[in-house]
C-alpha cells in the first residue's frame, strides 16, 4: 500500500489543488499514451451519461501530466507504478488500497478501477461499472465479462462456483479485478487493513467480494462487456493456479465462521445485458490435458492422498481408465475435490504451496471433461452447463461443512 | 618349604579376595545406578508419554509435516518413539555413572571419552533430520513441477533429488562423527557425482526432442502482431 509519504510532492500539490471530487476512477492497465486519451475520452462521455453531474477524477501511474478535459480532472501518482506493475493479486490489492486511501484524503462518494486491458473499454463499459454505485447506492460492483465458451475457465470452473457455494452470493466474476466500491465500503477495506498492519499484504482480490457478502454490504454485477484474457502459458499452469487459489482458499480459512451458517445462494441484482460470443463453437482437442492428468494420477498418488479421501481416489482411478472420448469428470467428484483441497490448505498436511500446485493435473482434467462435453454446443448451453456445476457445489456443500468440522472423522 | 608355599597361596588369595572385595561396592553401585536410573526413566517413560498423548503429539507433527517420522517409529507413534529415546537415554546415562564409580581409570575415561564423544552424536542426528525433512520438501517440489510440466520421467528427477540431499546429510553426519575418514569423501564423491551423472543423461536423452522443440519454436517464433492466440482457444484466467 502507498503511504502518503511515498506521494511526490507535485502529487500532493495537485490533490490539495483538486481539493474535493465525487468520483475517483483509477486505470492501472497496461497503457500507452494513445490509449490514455481514448481511455479519456471513454471516461468523459462514460460521466456525461449519468443523471447527476459529478467531479471525476482518474488516476494513473503514469509520470507524464495529460492535460484534463471538462470536468474530468487528472491525478498522476508515479509512486503507483511499482504496485501495478508486480503480476499477482497481493500487489493489485495493494494498488487497491492506496486508491482507497487517496479516495478518503479527496473525499469522493465512489471509486472504480480498471486493471483490464483498455483495448476492450469502452463508454459503455465505463458507464455500466460507476453507475450503480453513484447512482443506485450499491457499496460494490462486480463485473460480468462476455468471452469465448472456453476463456476465463479457472473463473467459471473454480471461482465463481466455489465462492457461491459458500458465501451465498451469484457473483459471475468474485476476482474482478475491474470494481467499482461506495466510500462506505473503501473505508470500511481500509479499517480491516489498518487493524492489522502486516495483514495489508497478506489480502488480496479475492477478499473483496468475499468481504462484502460477509460483512453485509450492497454487492450488484454489471455486463460491462468484452474482456482479453492473456494466452495460457502451459508450462507455468501451475503457478496462475497458485496465484488464484492461494488467496481463495485463505479467505475460506478466515471466513469460516460466515460461510458455515450460509445455506443455498441468492443472486445479486445485474446491470446490463451480456454480449454472445459467435463463432467458436469448434470441438477441441484435449489430449494434451487428459496425458498431463494420467501422468498426475500416475505420479502424484502420494500427495492427493493427503488431501482425498479413498472414495474420491477411487473415483479418479475409474476415471483414468476411460477412453478419452468418453473422458468425464463428474460435477459432484469435482467440487468435493475443491472442498479437500480447500481443507488441505487449511491443515497443513503439506506445503499450501505444494498443494495447490499439485492440483493442476486435475484441474485440467476437470477442462478436458467440460470441453468434450460441451463439444460443439453454443454459449448458452454453455452458461447452462456452468449454473448445473455451480448448483452441484451447493449440493456438496454438506460435505465440505462436515469435513472441515470434523477433519479427523473417517471419510470413505 | 611347605609353610612357604602356604604363606604365598595365603598371600594371593587374600590379594584376589582383596581386589575381589574392592569391585563390590562398584558392582554394587553400578546395578543400584542402573536401577536408579531405570526406575527414573521409568517414571520419564510415563509422564511423557502421558504429556504427549494428551498434547496430540502424533496428530500435531503430522499436521507440521512431519509425517514420515510416524513411518520410522515404533507402531507408527512418533510420541512413543520419543518416550523410548528418553527412557534409553537415561538408562545409558545411570549406566555410564555406575561404570564411573570402578573409579579406575579406564572406565573414567571410557565415560569420559563418552560424554565427550555425545555432542557428535547429537549434532550427526540433527544434520540427518533435517537433511531428510530437507530431501523430502525437494524432492515432491521437483515431483510436482515435473508433472506440471508434462515430464514422462518426474519420478525419476524426483528420487534422484530426495537421494542427492540424502547421500550428502549421512556424508555430512559421518564426516561430524569421524567415521570412515577419506573413505567418506571417496564414496561421497563417487554416489553424488554418479546421482549427477545418472539425472543429467536421463534429463538430456529424454528431453532431447523438447529442447529441439523449443529452439525450433524460438527460431521460427512468429512476430509479435501476428494473434498468437488464435492457435488456443483455452484462456485460464
Amino acid at each position: 500500500m502507498l503511504e502518503l509519504t511515498e506521494i511526490s510532492p507535485t502529487a500532493r500539490e495537485r490533490i490539495e489543488e483538486i481539493g474535493v471530487a465525487d468520483l475517483m476512477i483509477g486505470i492501472f492497465s497496461p497503457i500507452t499514451p494513445d490509449q490514455f486519451e481514448t481511455a479519456m475520452n471513454a471516461v468523459c462521455e462514460s460521466v456525461g451519461r449519468l443523471y447527476t453531474h459529478v467531479r471525476t477524477v482518474v488516476v494513473h501511474a503514469g509520470d507524464e501530466p495529460v492535460s484534463a478535459r471538462n470536468d474530468v480532472r487528472i491525478l498522476s501518482v508515479p509512486a503507483l507504478k511499482q504496485d501495478t506493475q508486480a503480476d499477482s493479486a497481493h500487489a493489485l490489492m495493494s494498488t487497491f488500497h492506496s486508491l482507497f486511501g487517496l479516495a478518503e484524503l479527496l473525499h469522493t462518494r465512489a471509486a472504480a478501477v480498471i486493471v483490464s486491458r483498455l483495448e476492450t473499454v469502452t463508454p459503455q463499459w465505463i458507464y455500466r461499472l460507476i453507475r450503480p454505485v453513484v447512482e443506485l447506492d450499491f457499496d460494490l460492483v462486480t463485473p460480468c465479462y462476455s468471452h469465448a465458451r472456453f476463456e476465463g475457465l479457472l473463473n467459471s470452473g473454480v471461482v465463481s462456483p466455489f465462492t457461491r457455494a459458500l458465501y451465498g452470493k451469484q457473483i459471475q466474476h468474485p476476482l474482478g479485478p475491474d470494481f467499482a466500491f461506495s466510500k462506505k465500503f473503501g473505508a470500511h477495506m481500509l479499517s480491516k487493513a489498518g487493524k492489522n498492519r502486516n495483514g495489508v499484504l497478506g489480502r488480496s482480490l479475492a477478499s473483496i467480494s468475499v468481504d462484502a457478502a460477509c460483512d453485509g454490504f450492497e454487492i450488484c454485477q454489471a455486463h460491462v462487456g468484452e474482456r482479453r484474457y492473456p494466452p495460457p502459458d502451459w508450462l507455468n499452469q501451475s503457478s496462475v493456479l497458485t496465484h488464484v487459489l492461494d488467496p481463495v482458499f485463505h479467505e475460506v480459512e478466515v471466513h469460516a465462521p460466515y460461510w458455515q451458517r450460509v445455506r443455498g445462494s441468492q443472486p445479486v441484482p445485474t446491470f446490463g445485458e451480456g454480449t454472445v460470443f459467435q463463432g467458436d463453437s469448434e470441438a477441441l482437442d484435449v489430449r494434451r490435458m487428459i496425458e498431463s492428468f494420467h501422468l498426475g494420477y500416475r505420479n502424484l498418488q502420494e500427495v492427493w492422498g493427503v488431501v482425498l479421501p479413498p472414495g474420491t481416489l477411487l473415483e479418479l482411478s475409474k476415471l483414468v481408465r476411460l477412453a478419452p472420448d468418453q473422458f468425464r469428470m463428474p460435477d459432484r467428484l469435482w467440487a468435493r475435490i475443491l472442498y479437500d483441497f480447500a481443507l488441505g490448505y487449511r491443515l497443513r498436511n503439506i506445503t499450501q504451496d505444494h498443494l495447490i500446485r499439485a492440483m493442476t493435473p486435475l484441474y485440467l482434467a476437470w477442462v478436458a471433461s467440460y470441453a468434450l462435453e460441451l463439444g460443439t454446443a453454443d454459449f448458452r448451453v454453455a452458461e447452462q452447463r456452468l449454473e448445473q456445476l455451480a448448483l452441484a457445489f451447493e449440493a456438496a456443500k454438506p460435505y465440505v461443512l462436515s469435513r472441515w468440522r470434523w477433519p479427523d472423522r473417517f471419510n470413505p | 618349604m611347605w609353610d612357604q608355599v602356604q604363606q604365598a597361596l595365603n598371600q594371593s588369595m587374600i590379594r584376589v579376595l582383596n581386589e575381589f572385595a574392592s569391585l563390590v561396592p562398584g558392582v554394587v553401585a553400578l546395578a543400584l545406578a542402573v536401577a536408579f536410573a531405570t526406575l527414573l526413566a521409568g517414571v520419564l517413560y510415563f509422564l511423557l508419554r502421558r504429556t504427549l498423548v494428551g498434547v496430540e503429539f502424533d496428530e500435531r507433527l503430522a499436521r507440521w509435516g512431519f509425517r514420515s517420522l510416524a513411518d520410522w517409529s515404533p507402531s507408527r507413534s512418533p510420541s512413543l518413539m520419543a518416550a523410548r529415546i528418553v527412557f534409553w537415554g537415561v538408562v545409558l546415562i545411570g549406566f555410564l555413572i555406575g561404570l564411573a564409580a570402578f573409579d579406575s581409570t579406564l572406565t573414567s575415561q571410557l565415560v569420559f571419552q563418552l560424554f565427550n564423544y555425545l555432542p557428535k552424536v547429537i549434532a550427526a542426528a540433527i544434520v540427518l533430520l533435517v537433511g531428510t525433512v530437507i530431501a523430502r520438501f525437494l524432492a515432491r517440489s521437483v515431483l510436482i513441477g515435473a508433472v506440471n510440466m508434462n515430464l514422462q520421467y518426474a519420478r525419476l528427477l524426483s528420487a534422484g533429488m530426495k537421494w542427492m540431499i540424502v547421500v550428502l546429510a549421512v556424508a555430512m553426519a559421518l564426516e561430524n562423527l569421524g567415521i570412515g575418514g577419506g573413505i567418506v569423501h571417496l564414496a561421497f564423491g563417487i554416489l553424488f557425482g554418479g546421482i549427477v551423472f545418472a539425472l543429467a543423461l536421463a534429463v538430456g536423452l529424454g528431453s532431447k526432442e523438447l529442447v529441439s522443440r523449443s529452439l525450433e519454436r524460438e527460431a521460427n517464433r512468429r512476430p509479435p502482431e501476428m494473434p498468437v492466440e488464435a492457435e488456443e482457444p483455452f484462456r485460464h484466467l
